[in-house]
């Protein structure tokens, strides 16, 4: 079978055209409409950035998280930590360059011209080019391996390592760059996005190079742009604490209590600096976290496939207990979904030992820690919303590697799960062509990819060795694999049905949500299957270089 | 053969998603020319179809386009009633605007599968399977391409009749160089060619933005080139007819298609067919399988007949086809007044917008001239009156900018009789080649896009009041010749880039600049890529005489020496770069080419930022943008019309004393 991929290198002049396409498709995307266009008087996600541009460079930075006349609570507070407030400042002096009327205070408001709204466009593309992109190159970079030679190029289509290698390069890359989910949140709906995932992309690739204080940095960074980076907090920490632990630079009690204390070191200072303006008083503390953490909203908002929202035709949760009830709930359910993970990192996991004989978590291993973290937030904590599915879906597209079928799946089905929320915002002809480009792109080359990996996994020595468990999972996606074809198109199957029944089948007027309904817990269906398959696969995880299983679990619709 | 249609399928998937992208872009008012002939062809009788005035945008295309738009507007009524009414003028609903957008992208499938029709035909070309039984005579079909390859310095001295000597010659080329692992690099061509066509940048911002039908057209166009090249000569000829009468921009191709059917169709295999008989027919016609061996007088006792027949044959399907599409206004009386219609009288020259053709540096030049004239003339005492010169005072004209030329101050008017007889002239050597053929099987098949698209650039670069997206038709048959020779590749890139760049003016809001830019930019450079990684041969052969290794198609009957001779600015170094290691890429043009590739980059900083950030420069010189960008573009354009012409001069004239020897 033979697909583009395999006239696609991955030497420079191909990521440099792979990297122009992606431009390309986030241009084309941001000609739609976006979050609240022309819905005054409150607007939605794009007039909240361009209110907080408006804030940030008519206010002292003091003033940024007070109530005031002219910063009102009602009227889109800003709301995330203090790095957000930096880049809506940066952006909001590029709009006043061009187009002084988009910005001026109070007056702005629900300012929608087509001349802003390119440049709003083109500040989250320079995000992109700035942040997101070169993180993702780093990424593929430190976890694939530099790119093959030119020579290695004509042999594409034999089945050699190199090959591989490079196919499995290329399709992270791909992954990472046209993610549907991502591309129509930050370039349809409007929001940066890019700017926190890219840093905590970046930390995931500082890490896997060695230079764990910069990880710790740059994540830190990342929790300052947008506190939703909190999901991938317990892999951090779990993977940092568990090398501070167990890898050979450092043993005995004192080197390693000097690396976290570097490491809790690296963190405070870091926020430090991006508090600065705001550590003079306690108050002035307290005033910018009350922004940020706003418990009054509820568990969920409108319809996320998450365990709660999905759960509640069943149990109405939000009926029958008190917000504080369900704020623990949520927080014990959450912790006790991300424990697994976590003990495997701190535990120094693999259980084999790579090289030295000693024990340290692999940079596989924190990836896949940071997909069980963030689903296990999406899934259980409190005051989710659709959009963060994008936490998980980072980990895993960077795994695209590792894990071809569920990279290529899982964000068309995020994409899928969002569609109420993008069919509001006017922004359902991009999913389509975002999910049939992605699909048409990863589809076939990470079929084959995942079964080229289950080959190995299979006759590889380690098999025999391993327990029952692996066996099973290698058994199951084995079976899963050789059914691909009919699993997936019964998926996609489904998946078209929910769109043809809401596009011609108005719902029965007792049960206005029904076709919502039904996209979330279709949607849910293959977001619980793949973190059962992520919590498993973490355990089963070899040293560093071996093959994780390379099986997805299988998207139900029904 | 391609056994799996799975790179194909991804690539016309992408395609369509990136059409869909496009969707909520701006529109021209092509897109209410089109709306309101849906509402025409739907709401009113055929009698009033090329009557009706209510809307400004009359139908001017002929009858079968009005009749695709009934058929649109069958569906369209389930749509959005309101957009078939003809009174309803800028009708622009949510679901009109999609319903016209999803038409076009839909209607692209006639693009897509003649694109895939073409890739898999492509891939057989260049196969070198081991010779079966069954497969010889099919071998014999093939090889044409090939060949060209070939031996070509050996070819011109020896007597080209006998097959054996062709079919050794042929297969000897193949066993020898780049086509030894040939499923990898025909799987890449025929891939190449079908990216070029189905993602066509220019092609994406004029249907799918600016809005109009020419995929589906040029599908057409594609699906008929494709019979030719398979030796469905009758099927070719029927399918142009029918595209003539889609849109009659067609016609410049026509002499060419009448040369092509009636020396290489009807009078195949007879004393007035081609000396040798056309193999790319070989399973349809026994003159094929003969192989030329017979003498002519042989072949002519049993071929009038059949020339008689096939005439009639053609005769009748053409005038049936025209029947069909114009007979109801025939007998409605209605003729005067559909082809007034259809050639409107009394537009200018020149577009509003110039294209980048002939006319374009003829009318910068006049420009200049009377901008210089008033100021220079009184010095050197000369007076404007009796030079019978009236020049207004410079600034007004200047200004004018963006208004069509329809009158030169200085320089003589340009009649459409004229700018005919120069697109009439201009196709000659074409024609004379096309008739003399070079004598060697599979003719047709190698030479047929090439005169085609060369009819629709010689009509493009001289002919009257054309439209800067005429360049299209050209450009897209060129892909097919692109991804089998070097030079072809050249002249595409060369043409593509500045045909494409020409077409950017088109769409103007701000809100479209970085669409227009990075769609240009992207297919240019994947464009490149692409076609470099097909042609790594462009080098020296072991004999160091300069042969351009495999770029004899559009050569073949040059002797070393004379390759060297080409006057194009394409290959001036040629020799030089022949001597580093295979190239890719960007390697791919001489410097000259590089230079003037680089030189887009200028206009556009100069168009985009420097004129829109100098106010004097905007109010004193307001045309220079457009005209630069023409002029510009017109550069590229006719360098390669230059190349292409002295190519087919230089194979008419090869072409006839090869005749005369025999």
């Amino acid at each position: 079978m033979s697909d583009l991929l395999d006239y696609v290198g991955d030497d420079l002049s191909s990521t440099a055209i792979i990297v122009l396409l992606a431009v390309l498709v986030r241009v084309l995307t941001g000609l739609s409409l976006y979050s609240g266009a022309g819905d005054a008087p409150k607007y939605g996600d794009y007039e909240a950035q361009r209110h907080w541009m408006e804030l940030t460079i008519n206010l002292p930075v003091r003033k940024w998280y007070t109530d005031s006349p002219v910063n009102n609570a009602s009227y889109w507070p800003l709301d995330y930590p203090p790095l957000s407030g930096y880049q809506s400042w940066l952006c909001g002096q590029a709009m006043r360059a061009v187009e002084p009327a988009s910005v001026e205070l109070v007056k702005s408001h629900g300012y929608e011209t087509p001349t802003s709204k390119i440049v709003m466009r083109w500040t989250v593309i320079a995000a992109d080019l700035l942040v997101y992109f070169p993180a993702c190159l780093a990424a593929v970079y430190v976890f694939y391996g530099s790119s093959s030679s030119p020579s290695a190029l004509s042999s594409s289509t034999s089945g050699s390592a190199a090959a591989t290698a490079r196919r499995a390069r290329v399709l992270a890359l791909i992954a990472l760059l046209f993610n549907p989910a991502a591309i129509i949140i930050d370039h349809g709906h409007f929001q940066y996005n890019n700017v926190s995932l890219g840093l905590t992309l970046a930390a995931a690739a500082a890490i896997g190079a060695g230079r764990q204080l910069l990880g710790a940095a740059l994540f830190s960074l990342a929790l300052n742009h947008k506190q939703m980076a909190l999901f991938f907090a317990p892999a951090f920490f779990a993977h940092l604490l568990g090398w501070a632990l167990h890898s050979e630079r450092h043993r005995g009690v004192g080197p390693k209590i000097l690396m976290v204390s570097k490491l809790g070191l690296t963190v405070i200072a870091t926020f430090a600096v991006c508090w600065a303006p705001y550590l003079s008083s306690k108050e002035a503390v307290l005033q910018v976290l009350t922004r940020i953490f706003p418990v009054r909203r509820g568990l969920y908002e409108d319809y996320v496939a998450n365990w709660w929202c999905t759960s509640s035709l069943l149990i109405k949760w939000k009926a029958k207990f008190p917000a504080p009830v369900l704020l623990r709930a949520a927080a014990v359910t959450t912790l006790a979904a991300g424990a697994p993970a976590m003990a495997h990192q701190i535990m120094g996991r693999p259980a084999q030992p790579i090289g030295g004989g000693v024990r340290s978590p692999t940079r596989w291993g924190l990836l896949r820690c940071m997909a069980n973290s963030a689903f296990a937030f999406y899934m259980f904590s409190y005051q989710v919303h659709e959009k963060s599915i994008l936490l998980p879906l980072l980990p895993i597209t960077l795994l695209a590697g590792e894990e071809p079928t569920l990279a290529a799946w899982l964000p068309i089905l995020a994409a899928f799960s969002m569609f109420p929320l993008l069919e509001r915002d006017g922004v359902s002809l991009p999913y389509i062509s975002l999910c049939a480009l992605y699909g048409a792109v990863m589809a076939g080359p990470a079929l084959s990819l995942a079964r080229q990996l289950h080959r190995a996994q299979a006759s590889s020595k380690a098999r025999r060795r391993s327990g029952w468990l692996k066996q099973a999972v290698t058994g199951l996606s084995g079976w899963a694999l050789r059914h691909w074809v009919v699993l997936a198109s019964l998926a996609v199957a489904g998946n078209l049905g929910l769109h043809a029944a809401r596009l011609i089948l108005p719902p029965p007027e007792r049960l206005p949500w029904l076709h919502d309904r039904a996209f979330i817990t279709a949607a849910f269906g293959g977001f619980a299957l793949t973190s059962i398959y992520l919590q498993i696969s973490q355990w089963l995880e070899g040293g560093d270089g071996g093959r994780g299983p390379a099986v997805k679990t299988q998207r139900k619709c029904d | 053969m391609i056994t799996n249609v799975g790179a194909f399928l991804q690539l016309a998937v992408i395609a369509s998603a990136i059409k869909l992208l496009l969707v909520p872009t701006y529109r021209s008012t092509d897109f209410e020319v089109h709306r309101n002939w849906l509402a025409i062809t739907h709401s009113l009788p055929i009698s009033k179809w090329y009557i009706e005035e209510t809307s400004e945008w009359t139908l001017d295309y002929p009858p079968f386009f009005a009749w695709f738009e009934w058929v649109l507007s069958q569906i369209a009524r389930f749509v959005d009633p309101a957009m078939l009414v003809v009174e309803n003028l800028e009708h622009a609903s949510g679901r009109t605007v999609l319903f016209q957008r999803l038409s076009v992208t839909v209607t692209d499938v006639v693009l897509l599968t003649a694109a895939y029709a073409l890739a898999r035909d492509l891939s057989s070309d260049d196969c070198s399977s081991p010779l079966s039984g069954e497969g010889k005579s099919k071998i014999k079909k093939l090889q044409g391409p090939r060949l060209q390859a070939g031996g070509v310095a050996e070819e011109i001295t020896v007597a080209p009749t006998t097959t054996s000597h062709v079919a050794s010659s042929g297969r000897g080329h193949g066993n020898s160089s780049i086509h030894s692992d040939s499923t990898g690099s025909d799987m890449r061509r025929s891939i190449a060619l079908f990216f070029l066509l189905s993602c066509h940048a220019g092609l994406l911002l004029v249907d799918h933005v600016h809005f109009q039908y020419n995929g589906v057209m040029i599908g057409l166009l594609l699906w008929s080139l494709y019979a030719a090249r398979r030796g469905r000569h009758l099927l070719s000829g029927l399918l142009f007819a029918a595209l003539l009468n889609l849109k009659h921009l067609f016609l410049y191709a026509a002499p060419v298609y009448f040369v092509y059917l009636l020396r290489h169709y009807c009078c195949e295999g007879t004393v007035l067919g081609p000396a040798c008989a056309e193999a790319g027919s070989g399973a349809r016609s026994p003159a094929g399988q003969g192989s030329g061996k017979g003498s002519s007088s042989e072949r002519g006792g049993y071929g009038l007949g059949r020339v008689v027949v096939r005439l009639a044959l053609l005769g009748a399907g053409v005038l049936a086809i025209f029947g069909v599409s114009f007979g109801p206004f025939i007998i409605m009386q209605q003729m005067p007044q559909v082809l007034g219609r259809l050639f409107p009288f009394g537009r200018g020259l020149l577009h509003a917008y110039w294209a980048a053709n002939a006319w374009a540096p003829y009318a910068a030049a006049d420009k200049l001239l009377s901008a210089a004239i008033p100021r220079v003339a009184p010095r050197l005492g000369l007076d404007l009156d009796k030079l019978g010169l009236q020049i207004q005072p410079g600034a007004a004209n200047m200004a004018g900018g963006l208004v069509g030329v329809s009158r030169f101050s200085v320089l003589p008017q340009v009649s459409p009789a004229a700018t005919a007889l120069a697109v009439l002239l201009t196709l000659m050597p074409c024609l004379a080649a096309l008739w003399a053929g070079d004598g060697r099987p599979g003719y047709i098949r190698r030479s047929i896009v090439r005169a085609v698209s060369y009819s629709f650039l010689s009509g493009f670069v001289f002919g009257y009041h054309v439209h800067e997206k005429a360049v299209l038709v050209a450009l897209l048959p060129l892909v097919v010749d692109a991804v089998r020779t070097p030079s072809a590749a050249h002249r595409f890139l060369l043409l593509a880039t500045a045909g494409n760049y020409g077409l950017l003016p088109l769409i103007f809001r701000p809100q479209e600049y970085g669409t227009k830019i990075l769609v240009f930019l992207s297919y240019f450079v994947v464009s490149m890529v692409a076609l470099g990684s097909i042609h790594p041969e462009m080098q020296l052969d072991s004999r160091g005489t300069g042969v351009a290794g495999d770029s004899a198609a559009s050569h073949t009957l040059l002797s070393p020496s004379e390759m060297q001779n080409t006057t194009s600015p394409l290959n001036p170094s040629l020799k030089r770069r022949a001597a580093r290691s295979p190239m890719k890429g960007a390697a791919v043009f001489g410097r000259m080419t590089k230079l003037y590739l680089a030189g887009f980059l200028a206009v556009e900083l100069y168009v985009s930022i420097v004129h829109e950030a100098v106010p004097a420069l905007r109010r004193r010189l307001p045309f220079v943008p457009l005209m630069l960008t023409s002029v510009y573009c017109s550069i590229g354009v006719l360098t390669v019309w230059v190349d292409m012409v002295t190519e087919w001069v230089r194979e008419a004239s090869m072409g006839w004393r090869k005749r005369q020897k025999h």
